[in-house]
């Protein structure tokens, strides 16, 4: 068996070794190649233009510190002449005589210039802008300085940071206070799941609106931007940030905006990094001989409280039933196998990442293009991501009053997904199977001799059996095609006024075919089915913008009026058939029965009028306001139209006179806002009740149908709507080497939209209402450290550092209060007024019944047999019985804080950072340890489970109840024992770089280069044995009640990378 | 820049391009109705008030409330099989019930939707302006209070006192519908029932031959006085319906009563025949209204093959399988066994495997079943009959039926059921077997906890639980003693 095991992994990983198939080698030329020749032709290259420069002028660009500035714009004036510094800070131009005049600039600093005059060789020190914390912020529908905002953004720039990231979520994790990012599984291609501060509604919505250059695009797929083309990520955390996105705006909003040409030498840069990942923590199982052990145990069990004599000969002569005896064998685990699924269905998996990127511009226009391939293999076989992306933008000043430009992104990528019970099969299929019996079927008990009559309680290898049956039996292929596109046009109408008409759109294109094939190492046939599935959705916006900016002695204003139309058409197609001959035409046409042929199509508009005013007094007193009007097609027809205002003030201290002398202090801002926003994140035409068409049959009347209404209306449905306050305090020490910003906040929703449970008297289960309130009260603190600041060869560190509270409460619900109770995977899940939200609501579990002592001593009467080894649970009402009242509120999702370290350092040409983060409290839901605990299906058990209760002489840890084929009573019910901790702690990340000194670059002809090892996932820590990552949920993101209820994920992959960058 | 002034002129044309047209806002279903713009002309109204036929397939399906409380708490029926099924069905089963069990919800929560659809189209039907005939429309409504009758019935047996809604409620107005007194029940039930019996016509012929018929009605209103113990009113019913001459045991018509007839009512193509006063609708093949009792019923086994599709097919549900009890219960020579009860079957490597079935909810279409199930059939009329008036012929004519000896005679087994009452009941259990009454004759009888309690060894309830989700959502809502 051994030796097969190693083999068959061998073999695997000859099939998928990590070197580039050919075609891609083509592909990833081709697209090199054009990107050269786009480089060629696109503009002119400015050092033509100017053939008769005669003068090299060379230096370096660096801080006050004395830390080189990379990509400083550096201009010769009046013409198209310019450069960027490199990593160094290094810069060389030609200019055309010693009258020269050269432009320094770089964000966040002031500008500088030079005249060449006979300086072959400049040095320039560049000073922080005091206008200037140093970044400018994409807020909504316009920019902003950092130092003048009045809300709660939180802002990456993509630059920064030093590690590759996956999909753009990862780019947050850590980075922004009060934004938690999750992983959602370890799969190919799956993506993060970002929230921002905590939930607000209960209908399930918390995934913040997401707007990709200004197209709000508000179910995509993290991964389909690629992450190596965003610029910057700015999060509206706070409502008065965010209220200008009104009804869609409650659960925060993400701006992404993707890079840009700047002016200067065509630039080309090259990005490869090959990776691989392996399990980070695999789940133990018990292996062959512990799981013979368990079963005979749980055999011997159901007979002994059967009433069975324990000393029974095990024959079905003796015992009456099979469930009570087992196969001789397990008695001799030895003579059985021993496979470790997790191990033999699992790899080492690499993974490969090419972006070619190529930029530039003149003063007039600019452009950007990109192309990027990511190949991954997964770490559970059969399972694979590709993802091909292509980008490009272009704008340009075609007169001084007219500015017209645009972006276009496509993004194709394609998976193969798991069968969605095979994580389950792999953990749950007992190790004493082979994984071919000795017969060439799949090993289970109707292969093996000895084992045919205990299929009931030893697992059987067909359907939810077998992980080969899973992993094999099944295709799950899935693609999607994601195009975003917008043109701008942008006019200078008067000084200080300018017009924006813009039209976005994106088209979103999503393939399914699920494949369960004929032949899946079973004795017997399978049917065979195929399922289609294409959906289509297109997402269009109109957008008209007034701009106006006027500086007027200390007055400084600066005001945006908009309107925006937003239609989005969706259109799904979906067909399915079974019976297939044979494995060699997975497509609909092949199968013989035409199971269904179905389709769906929504649309959605929404249309607004928006504004905002900014006005700041001499730099020191801010205060904006906005305002957005929303009319849905979702909202009812009684409330088409909501209205979502915000306001906020700042006061930027540290620049009063009295200030001017404390030296220590450089910044001291204190900001605070409120604003409403609102919710609409809920299905099309929820409000009308509509007329379900079934099939009937009366006599034999073929084909008839008939109608019923199957919901109820509500036509005064309308969005949730969330008020919050924000007090926010930014300060700086010491030049701004020590900064601190705090938020605290405090939100109230209402209107909260829920399907709420009403008596099925009525005919339905529930109704979907704006119901109940929800408060939230969060701290935020983020903190950057330069600890050290070396000059331009010394040490330099940084540390950043961030952590987040965030306690949401429920305060009403419903007319009278009365709690709600879901259901969700047998585990209950209640809102009640002065609970967390989704807080599980069950039995209290309190180990184990030692003996029949304690059984009587507890005195406790329960409406089934109890005995010893069962657990014991605890009377919450204290009336002597353990009945439904005895449910309580055993945990909930809500983490007490979640934090995040970063640290930078950089000594010469190395730089090394690492990262660290976790999650302090919480609980999660495993569904997984409800089935393999409870069920006693044959299905193979935790490895915690050794320490089980076996017999008073063999107690265990006194936690873990007994198995039993004849599990039942109260083990049934749901109760904390399912539950486990969401408290984790890991090394997220590590980066060591090292970046070739400039002059060796330049002799191999690049501008710069750098090579970097990354790892990710290093360390883990949890408290949490029977779940893989804590950080995994169920689900999608737009469901909060899953997201403490965990099922078998995909697991989480520990990644060594190494890559490299070269900059041409 | 005094140039650019005039493109000032464009702004208001490029806002108005896109007008402030709030009837954008104003989207509805494109691939659905809605109830708002239904109900317009009588074929929409037809087609509303044929859904209460779909109804009655939903109360009787595998897991409505007769096939879980008359066959599966009963003696008659067991669940076999160790996987998913086990935790919801067993219990029941077993007689370990809990509040929240999911099927005993869902079938709570079946019933009432039922009885909704049933309430909405009576409304839709006395406010319609749609024009119609005015015996249609009363047959309609006659229909609909049937259906919700029925869906009662079950209700009020299973669960005692239960909420009684007998038109469309809000969920605040659903918070004050408590429980009501079985009696009240029985009272709006008899009421309706009066009504359909008057307003439903005799037979049907065409495609309309399945829908309820004033014999109909009055059988289950003599089952209802039956019930509740009214011998002389049920005697009238059920006179009603025998006298009427349009029912017999000759099912197969060919002029001959035999074992064939009885074989005959179980054959899948077998729909609505002469026996038949009430039986659910289904309808066989792909996107049709099918059953579901043929898999929920059959063994959860692998590689089982049917004996009579003669193919490896896929497992069943493996609950609702007759017991070994019921099986011994049959005469020597009784030829009901064979269909009721099939002892096992070979698997696909031909080895037998002990696994009981019945064959009564049979049909070749494995995937996409249309079997009927008959709910009131001819021979439970006579065995009623039997009862309430004490003459045993009725019952001897249902005996006579599959050649075994009469009541009285030699070779009956008086030893056994030496009283009518024990004999009616054994007939019944042997003739209708595996057909969801079990486990409410026994009650009706008064014999449930006698008969049970030895069989399961724990206490018998002979009430289910109010589910405990509806007591979450409803807190008036009362809990039957001992859950």
């Amino acid at each position: 068996m051994k030796k097969l095991k190693n083999k068959n992994v061998f073999d695997r990983f000859l099939n998928r070794s990590p070197v580039f198939r050919g075609k891609q080698i083509l592909l990833i030329l081709l697209i090199f190649s054009g990107l050269l020749v786009t480089n060629g032709f696109a503009l002119p290259v400015p050092n033509k233009v100017f053939q008769q420069a005669q003068i090299l002028v060379s230096g370096t660009v660096t801080d006050v510190n004395g830390i080189a500035l990379p990509s400083v714009t550096i201009q010769e004036k009046g013409t198209n002449n310019g450069v960027l510094t490199d990593f160094d800070g290094n810069f060389t131009i030609e200019v055309s005589s010693t009258e020269s005049i050269l432009e320094f600039n770089y964000v966040g600093m002031k500008p500088q210039s030079r005249i060449v005059g006979g300086n072959t060789s400049m040095n320039v020190q560049m000073e922080e802008d005091a206008q200037s914390l140093g970044e400018v912020v994409v807020v909504g529908y316009g920019t902003q300085q950092k130092r003048h905002l009045t809300g709660s953004i939180g802002s990456i720039d993509m630059k920064e940071l030093s590690r590759p990231v996956g999909d753009f979520g990862q780019a947050m994790y850590g980075e922004v206070a009060g934004v938690r990012i999750q992983n959602t599984s370890g799969a190919p291609g799956a993506s993060s799941r970002i929230q921002i501060r905590g939930i607000t509604s209960l209908s399930g919505s918390s995934a913040p609106l997401i707007v990709i250059d200004g197209v709000p695009m508000p179910s995509i797929d993290l991964n389909n931007i690629n992450s190596a083309d965003i610029a910057s990520i700015d999060i509206l955390k706070d409502a008065a940030s965010a209220a200008i996105y009104g009804s869609r705006a409650a659960n925060g909003v993400v701006l992404v905006t993707t890079k840009r040409g700047v002016p200067g030498e065509p630039q080309v840069s090259v990005n490869y990094t090959y990776s691989m990942q392996k399990i980070m923590n695999k789940v133990d199982m018990m292996d062959g001989p512990q799981y013979a052990r368990a079963a005979i145990d749980a055999a011997q069990n159901g007979w002994i409280d059967s009433g069975g004599d324990p000393n029974a000969p095990n024959t079905i002569e003796a015992r009456g039933e099979y469930k009570y005896t087992w196969p001789e064998a397990l008695e001799n685990p030895q003579t059985l196998w021993n496979s470790d699924w997790e191990e033999m269905y699992s790899r080492v998996a690499p993974m490969h990442k090419v972006d070619l990127s190529t930029s530039g511009g003149n003063e007039k226009s600019r452009y950007y293009l990109s192309a990027g391939i990511l190949d991954q293999e997964g770490m559970i076989v059969t399972t694979d991501y590709q993802r091909y992306t292509l980008n490009m933008n272009a704008e340009t000043n075609m007169k001084d009053w007219l500015k017209v430009g645009g972006m276009m992104n496509v993004t194709y990528d394609n998976r193969s997904a798991l069968e969605g019970r095979a994580m389950n099969a792999i953990r749950e299929y007992p190790q004493i199977y082979p994984e071919f019996a000795p017969n060439g079927y799949l090993g289970g008990p109707s292969s093996i001799d000895g084992f045919e009559n205990h299929y009931n309680i030893l697992m059987r290898a067909n359907d939810a059996g077998h992980p080969y049956w899973h992993l094999y039996g099944y295709n799950d292929d899935r693609q999607t095609i994601t195009t975003l596109a917008n043109a701008f046009a942008e006019v200078k109408l008067l000084p200080g006024l300018k017009y924006r008409s813009a039209v976005n759109a994106s088209y979103e294109r999503y393939d399914r075919k699920f494949v369960q094939k004929v032949d899946a190492g079973l004795p017997i046939l399978n049917r065979g089915s195929v399922l289609s599935t294409m959906d289509r959705t297109l997402n269009y916006t109109f957008e008209n913008l007034l701009m106006y900016d006027l500086d007027w002695r200390e007055h400084n204003i600066s005001a945006v009026a908009g309107y925006e139309y937003n239609q989005r058409d969706y259109y799904n197609l979906q067909g399915s058939r079974n019976d297939y001959d044979n494995d060699q035409t997975p497509y609909l046409s092949a199968g013989q029965t035409i199971n269904n042929a179905t389709d769906g199509a929504t649309s959605y508009a929404l249309m607004s009028i928006l504004g905002r005013l900014n006005y700041n007094y001499s730099g020191k007193y801010l205060l904006s306001a906005t305002f957005r009007r929303d009319g849905s097609s979702r909202f009812g027809l009684a409330n088409k139209w909501g209205n979502f205002p915000s306001l906020s003030a700042g006061w930027i201290i540290s620049e009063e006179d009295f200030l001017q002398n404390a030296d220590a202090l450089s910044t001291l801002k204190l900001r605070v806002s409120y604003g409403l926003t609102g919710n609409d994140n809920f299905s099309d035409y929820s409000w009308m009740s509509r007329m379900q068409m079934v099939p009937l049959a009366i006599g034999n009347n073929a084909s008839s149908s008939s109608y019923y209404p199957s919901s109820v209306e509500n036509r005064d449905l309308a969005w949730e709507r969330t008020r919050q306050w924000n007090f926010g305090l930014d300060v700086g020490f010491m030049n701004n080497r020590f900064n601190l910003e705090a938020d605290v906040y405090k939100s109230v929703s209402d209107g909260l939209l829920l399907n709420v449970p009403i008596p099925t008297t009525t005919g339905f289960g529930s109704i979907f209402r704006n119901i109940g309130e929800l408060e939230s009260k969060g701290f935020e603190l983020g903190l950057t450290s330069r600890n050290l600041i070396g000059l331009k060869d010394g040490l330099n560190w940084t540390t950043r550092g961030t952590i987040s509270v965030d306690r949401s409460l429920i305060t009403k619900l419903g007319p009278n209060d009365a709690p709600i109770t879901l259901s969700r995977s047998n585990m209950n899940l209640r809102n009640a007024v002065g609970e967390v939200p989704f807080s599980f609501y069950a039995y209290k579990y309190d180990g184990v019944y030692m003996n029949q002592a304690e059984i009587d001593a507890h005195g406790v009467e329960y409406n089934f047999p109890v005995n010893p080894g069962d657990g014991r649970y605890v009377d919450i009402n204290k009336d002597g019985r353990i009945t439904a009242d005895d449910r309580t509120i055993i945990g909930n999702n809500q983490p007490d804080f979640i934090w995040g370290i970063n640290n930078d350092f950089q000594y010469k040409n190395i730089d090394f950072s690492f990262q660290v983060g976790g999650q302090v409290g919480g609980e999660i839901y495993n569904a997984h340890a409800r089935r393999s605990i409870f069920n006693h299906e044959g299905r193979n058990y935790f490895e915690l489970l050794e320490n089980r209760w076996r017999s008073e002489e063999e107690p265990g840890d006194g936690y873990h109840y007994k198995l039993s084929v004849d599990i039942g009573g109260m083990e049934k019910q749901p109760s904390d024992y399912w539950l486990v901790s969401a408290t984790y702690f890991r090394l997220r990340d590590v980066t060591l770089g090292y970046t070739l000194p400039t002059n060796y670059a330049q002799s191999i002809g690049v501008s710069s280069t750098r090579i970097y090892f990354n790892g990710v996932n290093l360390f883990n820590w949890q408290k949490a044995k029977t779940i893989g990552d804590p950080e995994n949920t169920s689900g999608s993101n737009a469901d909060a009640a899953v997201s403490g209820v965990q099922f078998n994920s995909y697991p989480t992959a520990t990644t060594f990378s190494l890559g490299i960058n070269v900059n041409f | 820049m005094m140039k650019s002034i005039k493109y000032l002129l464009i702004v208001p044309f490029l806002f108005l391009s896109i007008s402030c047209d709030e009837e954008k806002l104003d989207l509805y279903p494109l691939t659905e109705l809605t109830e708002g713009t239904y109900y317009k002309n009588l074929q929409e109204i037809e087609s509303a008030a044929d859904d209460v036929y779909r109804q009655i397939g939903r109360l009787y399906d595998s897991r409505g409330i007769p096939s879980i409380y008359g066959m599966l708490y009963s003696d008659d029926g067991e669940v076999v099989a160790q996987l998913s099924g086990t935790p919801v069905f067993q219990p029941i089963d077993r007689h370990e019930i809990t509040a929240d069990n999911p099927i005993i919800e869902n079938a709570w929560d079946d019933a009432y939707n039922a009885i909704f659809i049933c309430n909405n189209i009576i409304e839709q039907l006395e406010i319609t302006e749609v024009e119609m005939d005015e015996s249609h429309r009363n047959r309609m409504i006659a229909e609909a209070k049937f259906v919700r009758s029925l869906a009662y019935f079950n209700l009020v047996r299973a669960f005692g006192a239960v909420p009684l809604v007998t038109s469309k409620i809000s969920a605040e107005e659903a918070l004050e519908h408590l429980r009501e007194d079985p009696n009240t029940v029985y009272d709006q039930l008899i009421k309706d029932l009066i009504v359909a019996k008057n307003d439903l016509p005799a037979n049907y012929s065409g495609g309309d031959v399945g829908r309820v018929t004033k014999y109909s009605a009055a059988a289950v209103l003599a089952k209802i006085h039956l019930t509740r113990g009214d011998f002389p009113a049920a005697q009238t019913e059920l006179e009603f319906v025998i006298n009427s001459m349009e029912y017999s045991l000759d099912s197969n018509e060919d002029g001959t009563v035999n074992i064939e007839d009885y074989l005959h009512l179980f054959h899948p193509a077998t729909k609505n025949s002469n026996s038949s006063i009430l039986e659910a609708q289904y309808m066989s093949g792909v996107n049709a209204a099918n059953s579901n009792h043929q898999r929920e019923f059959s063994p959860y086994a692998e590689d089982w093959k049917h004996p009579l599709i003669d193919e490896v097919i896929l497992r069943g549900t493996g609950f609702n399988v007759p017991t070994n009890d019921l099986a011994s219960e049959f005469e020597e020579g009784d030829l009901r066994k064979d269909i009721t009860v099939v002892p096992g079957f070979e698997n696909a490597s031909g080895i037998w495997v002990e696994n009981t079935f019945t064959l009564k909810y049979f049909d070749p279409n494995w995937w996409n079943p249309g079997q009927n199930f008959e709910i009131i059939r001819y021979a439970d009329i006579l065995l009623m009959y039997a009862e309430v008036t004490g003459d045993a012929q009725y019952l001897n004519m249902v005996r006579d039926r599959v050649g075994l000896p009469a009541l009285g005679t030699a070779g009956y087994p008086s030893e056994l059921y030496s009283t009518l009452e024990r004999a009616i009941e054994h007939e019944r259990r042997m003739e209708l077997g595996m057909e969801m009454h079990r486990f409410f004759d026994l009650v009706r009888t008064g014999r449930a906890v006698e008969v049970m309690q030895p069989k399961v060894g724990k206490d018998v309830k002979i009430l289910f639980p109010i589910p405990l989700y509806a007591i979450d959502v409803n807190p008036g809502l009362t809990q039957n003693p001992g859950y």
